[in-house]
This record gives structure tokens, C-alpha cells and sequence, in this order.
């Protein structure tokens, strides 16, 4: 009777044991694949947001925004390039 | 107590057992022995699936690495007309959501079998929408989509792809190899309701995602050439026009602008005449532009001197035409810097027949006519420069001028580009180099470059552009504080038949500052009312040549002197 109960016992923590260590490799293998999944998405909002910075600065809607709130490119005439002395050579 | 069995029912049931028995043992022989191979294979294939794993496509970026042309996601949105429950419902909430046409949604729908794409390349947002409506029998895939971050900017030069992500123009086009990268795939173990195995087998080939392509593009120098371009063209009334903006001395091109343009990310209502890149693929006759080669060939090979006088009438007969300068003036003294400055016709006739067939043809063929930059675009256009050989006094006389022959804005711009690197050409490019997914850099192969006319040479061109724009017919492009040498071209232009026809192109080609150039800018602008290029053109290359200024930081330089004036020679 005495072996019936260890074998019986013997079986069913072998049985435990071996589920307790497919839990576990499951369990890591989903968080594994989770974490993967959340690298997937923090790459693909790192390049949804190079995106839209690159939209934001595009030149034509820089000036859309400013022509909208009153600025304006300046006329040619209204560009005057100073010269320091000693920094360049003379002029025309 | 009941009466134990025969014995002969035992043996019976003994006999059926370890019948039973063996047939059992024999057939798990079989399929774990005999057609273990191929049960497992079976097995695999049922549990296995493939998916491909596309290459994500490389970017294209300025000079400045921010970027031009990038990848997104997107969706093809399809339907499964058998599980469609609500065809008319369906077909009028999907048309208003997708902006199509109800009556197209409807026959979509209405056809047979199992699936018919709705809408391709939806942006991701409106593809969400409508998938929140959890309509009956309407799918969607998971594709990229290519997106253009600054609008209609440089789109002729960009370039397109098609609905599968395939460059089929521009730069998309010209570096669809580099761009595309390689597809992988994953293979992995699938349960019974399709979801992947945690223990399972799964086999990863990562993707190889494609280069990114580093262009020599300034944006906001792209951006200032086009609006200024498309001002000029309006103010003009001209049909379109051109702007190359480049470096002298790498051959890097800041900026490269057609006009009319389009917007990459809706190219629907696009037509081909629109997606050429005009610059690169079409040649004109230079006209007036062309009057330096007439020049560095004469000076380069001592057929003229700087200070040596021609008498110009404004009317020449040559062969059974007559050739007219732009306006009518009595025989005028002049000399080769005069002439340049004056854009005479007559007087480039007169050089050109000191200077001969062989020398002029043989200076032009080294400024680059008659073949491609290789800058490396689809479609580049050749021009046409008849061989030396064929040319009679006619052609020369008219070649000299630059009509008779065709060249494109990008070739012209060139031949400047030569005059101020000091006379060695220089092959223009418009990719500086590829980044890979790891961000490592790697340079473009080198430009090539070839000495053309002797640096003292360019020299005395460089003072002759300077004469035109300080006192001759571009007056327009002078800009305080900077000498520009430059010089203005009209050209008519040829009807189908090759006729010509009261129709011109103007154009100006220049440099700045004269004695210690860092840009050259090239205008044309095609058939504007005021023909002339001093007058069309000029203001165009001023503006443009002022921004680079600030732009680029380009300091002010010591003034070249002018070659010698006729009325001041002894």
C-alpha cells in the first residue's frame, strides 16, 4: 500500500513539476512576445513622429502659417548683406 | 455464488485481446514507423504557415538628413462580396467614407467571387474609420504607402512609385534597387484557430530594409527656387520655366525646380507633361547663353584677342540668309567683351569664323553638348550638336549664337559651372550618398571632372560674364555689394514641323561672387510676354542669387576687372 501512495504521490509531482515549467516558459514566452510587440510599436511611433516633424517643418507650410499671421517674405531690396571688416574681401 | 465461466470463453476473449492488441501495436507501427516521414511532413504543412515580411523602403533626404520622400503605413481595403449582407447600405457608406463614387462601390460589390480590392493605399486614419464601422464582407490589408513630408516639393525630381511601392520616376525610380531592400519571411507553428504556437517552431528571415538616398537637395533653397519661379512665370505670362541652383565646384545641386509641379501624395489628376523633370530631360536652343563657348574657344585657342576689334553691322548675309542682331545699329567697333556684353549675333559670327568648325565644334563637344551630365536621372536627355564635320558656314554662323543646336537647362548650367571652377567641368550630381538602416553613411562615387579651358581662360570669360551684368544686357541680375557674372539668352523656339516661330525662350546663367564663385543659378523661362532674357529671366536669377547669399553665407569678394571696352582702346 505504502508504494501505491509514494508512486502515486511520485507521479503527481513529476506531473506538476513538468506543468509548472510549461507555465512558466509560456508565461515568458508571451511576455517575450509582447515586449517585441511593444519594440514594433515604439519603433513605428519613433518613425510616425520623424514623420510628422518633417511635415510640421516643411517649408511651404512654414510660410502658409506665416503669410496666415500677417508676415511676409521681404522684397530683394529689403535684404541688405553687411559686410564686417577684416571678414571678407571688398566689394563691386 | 455463481458458476465460473467455461473456459473456452476465455480463451476467446483472451485470443480477441491480443488481436486486438497487436492490430493496435501493428498500426501505431505503421504510422510511427513506416509513415513517420511523411505523416510529419503532412503535420507541418498543416501547422506551418509562411508570411512575407516586406523591406521597409529607404528613405530620401536633403543634404541636411530631414526627410523628403518616407515610408507609412497604409491600407488596401477589399471586400469578400458573398459576405456582403447590405450591397446598396454598404456601397453608400463606403463611397462617402473612401470619397468614390456610389455607383462604382455597388458594381464592386456586385461582382463574383470572394474578393475585389475597394480602395488601395488608403491613408491609415480614413482605413480606421471605416474599419470601426465593422461593416460585413470589407477587409483590409496592412501595406506601406509612400509619403512625401514636404508637399509639392522637388516632385519632378523625387519621383513617384506605383501602387505597389515600385519607383517608377525620379530619384524613386533612378534608385529603386537601393531603396527596395530585400524581403524576409517568418514561418511559424499556427494552432488550430490560427494564432501562433508559444512553444511552437518559428523561423525568422529578417527583412534588409532598403538605403536611404542623401541628396544634394538644400529644401529651402528648393522651396524658395519654386515659388520664386512660379512668381516669375505668373508675372511673366509664361507656360512654365526652370531653376538650377548648384555648387560650381562639387557639382552638387541645391536646388532643381519645374514649373508647373504637382504633389506627390496625390498624383491622380497628374499629367506626364507635369512628372518631367524638364531641367534634365528636355533640351531647347540656348540661344544668346551659348555666346561664352563661342568666346572661351576663340580666346583658348588664340583665334581672338581680348583687345581685338571687329566691325559689326547689324545685318550680315550669310549664304542665302540674312542674320540680324536684336536690334538695328550702324557698324559699331567692338571687341569680344563687347560683343558678349551686347549679345551681339553678328559679332559671335564674326568670332566664330575666326575661330573655324573643327575649334568651335571640338569646344563645344568639351563643354558637355551633345551627350549626358550623368547625373544620374532617368530619361536625361543628350541635346543635338551636329558633328564639326557636317557644318557649313550657315550652321556655324548660327551655332555660334546658340541656335541650330539643343541643350538642357542642367547642361547649360554646366558650362557656367566650368567657367567658375577655374575651367574644369565637373560632373553635376544630386545624390550625395546612401545612409543604411544602422546609420552608417556612405559617399557617392567621386564627380568626375575634366579640365575644359586653361584657368586663365576662364578668368577672361569670368571678367566678360561680370561686363554683361555690369553694363551690358544683364543689368537686371546686379545685386549691391556682389559682382555676378552672367550672361542672358533668348532663343526662338520650333513648331512641330521645325519651323520657327514668334515664340522665345528666355534665360539667364550666372555666378556670384565673380572672382570667387560659390553658386551657379540657371533660369529659363519658357515663352514669358516679355521675351527677352535680360528682362525675364534676370529678375529671377537677382532673387534667387540674393537668397543663396544669405542662405549659403556667401561673403562678398574683390571685383574682377572688365575686359577692355572698344571706344577706350587706343
Amino acid at each position: 500500500m505504502a508504494f501505491w501512495i509514494f508512486t502515486a504521490l511520485l507521479m503527481t509531482t513529476l506531473v506538476m513539476t513538468v506543468v509548472a515549467l510549461n507555465a512558466l516558459v509560456v508565461n515568458a514566452t508571451y511576455r517575450l512576445q509582447t515586449a517585441q510587440e511593444q519594440q514594433r510599436a515604439l519603433i513605428g511611433d519613433g518613425a510616425a513622429l520623424r514623420i510628422e516633424v518633417a511635415r510640421l517643418s516643411s517649408p511651404s507650410r512654414i510660410a502658409l502659417w506665416a503669410a496666415d499671421n500677417g508676415m511676409r517674405m521681404p522684397a530683394s531690396d529689403e535684404v541688405i548683406p553687411l559686410r564686417v571688416a577684416g571678414a571678407g574681401g571688398g566689394s563691386a | 455464488m455463481s458458476p465460473r465461466p467455461p473456459a473456452h470463453r476465455l480463451v476467446a476473449m483472451l485470443a480477441i485481446m491480443v488481436v486486438a492488441f497487436v492490430g493496435i501495436v501493428v498500426r501505431l507501427a505503421t504510422l510511427q514507423v513506416r509513415d513517420n516521414n511523411t505523416l510529419s511532413a503532412l503535420g507541418m504543412n498543416q501547422r506551418m504557415r509562411t508570411i512575407d515580411l516586406p523591406a521597409e523602403r529607404g528613405q530620401i533626404l536633403d543634404r541636411d538628413g530631414t526627410a523628403l520622400a518616407v515610408t507609412r503605413e497604409a491600407r488596401d481595403i477589399y471586400a469578400n462580396p458573398t459576405l456582403v449582407t447590405d450591397p446598396l447600405g454598404e456601397a453608400e457608406t463606403i463611397a462617402e467614407v473612401l470619397e468614390l463614387k456610389p455607383k462604382d462601390v455597388r458594381t464592386a460589390l456586385g461582382t463574383e467571387g470572394t474578393f475585389v480590392y475597394l480602395k488601395r493605399q488608403v491613408d491609415l486614419d480614413v482605413a480606421l474609420d471605416l474599419e470601426a464601422l465593422q461593416l460585413p464582407g470589407i477587409g483590409f490589408l496592412e501595406v506601406p504607402q509612400r509619403y512625401y513630408p514636404a508637399g509639392a516639393l522637388a516632385p519632378q525630381v523625387l519621383g513617384i512609385v506605383d501602387v505597389d511601392g515600385v519607383g517608377i520616376a525620379g530619384l524613386e525610380n533612378q534608385y529603386q534597387s537601393q531603396l527596395a531592400g530585400s524581403p524576409g519571411e517568418r514561418t511559424a507553428e499556427l494552432s488550430a484557430d490560427g494564432l501562433p504556437i508559444s512553444t511552437g517552431t518559428q523561423t525568422i528571415q529578417e527583412p534588409v530594409p532598403g538605403t536611404s538616398v542623401v541628396t544634394t537637395l538644400d529644401r529651402q533653397m528648393q522651396y524658395m527656387a519654386e515659388t520664386a519661379l512660379q512668381r516669375a512665370v505668373e508675372r511673366n505670362g509664361a507656360l512654365g520655366g526652370t531653376v538650377i541652383v548648384m555648387d560650381p565646384h562639387t557639382g552638387d545641386i541645391y536646388a532643381m525646380a519645374t514649373y508647373p509641379g504637382f504633389d506627390p501624395n496625390d498624383t491622380s489628376d497628374v499629367t506626364q507633361d507635369e512628372m518631367r523633370n524638364r531641367t534634365v530631360t528636355d533640351s531647347f536652343e540656348p540661344g544668346s547663353v551659348n555666346k561664352i563657348i563661342t568666346a572661351a574657344a576663340a580666346l583658348e585657342t588664340g583665334a581672338v584677342s581680348l583687345d581685338q576689334r571687329f566691325q559689326v553691322p547689324s545685318q550680315l548675309q550669310v549664304g542665302p540668309f540674312t542674320i540680324e542682331d536684336s536690334h538695328v545699329h550702324p557698324i559699331e567697333t567692338m571687341t569680344i567683351g563687347d560683343i558678349i556684353a551686347e549679345s551681339s549675333n553678328i559679332g559671335s559670327v564674326l568670332v566664330a569664323d575666326e575661330v573655324g568648325n573643327d575649334h568651335l565644334g571640338d569646344y563645344m563637344e568639351r563643354f558637355g553638348y551633345g551627350r549626358e551630365t550623368g547625373v544620374g536621372f532617368p530619361g536625361e536627355a543628350e541635346g543635338v550638336l551636329l558633328p564639326s564635320s557636317q557644318w557649313d558656314e550657315v550652321i556655324r554662323a548660327t551655332v555660334s549664337y546658340g541656335q541650330g543646336i539643343s541643350v538642357t537647362p542642367l547642361q547649360m548650367a554646366r558650362v557656367y559651372a566650368t567657367i567658375a571652377n577655374g575651367g574644369t567641368r565637373v560632373q553635376p550630381r544630386l545624390v550625395r550618398g546612401f545612409e543604411g538602416a544602422d546609420g552608417t553613411f556612405r559617399n557617392a562615387p567621386a564627380p568626375r571632372t575634366r579640365q575644359v579651358v586653361r584657368p586663365d581662360t576662364a578668368d577672361l570669360l569670368t571678367r566678360m560674364l561680370a561686363y554683361v551684368v555690369e553694363d551690358g544686357t544683364g543689368a537686371e541680375a546686379q545685386i549691391p555689394g556682389y559682382q555676378v557674372a552672367g550672361k542672358t539668352g533668348t532663343s526662338r523656339k520650333l513648331d512641330e514641323y521645325g519651323h520657327y516661330v514668334q515664340r522665345y525662350m528666355a534665360s539667364f546663367v550666372g555666378f556670384l561672387p565673380a572672382s570667387d564663385p560659390e553658386v551657379v543659378i540657371a533660369v529659363s523661362i519658357d515663352e514669358p510676354r516679355t521675351v527677352y532674357g535680360g528682362l525675364a529671366a534676370a529678375p529671377l536669377f537677382q532673387e534667387l542669387a540674393r537668397y543663396a547669399i544669405q542662405r549659403l553665407s556667401i561673403p562678398a569678394a574683390p571685383a574682377v576687372a572688365l575686359p577692355p571696352h572698344a571706344q577706350e582702346l587706343p
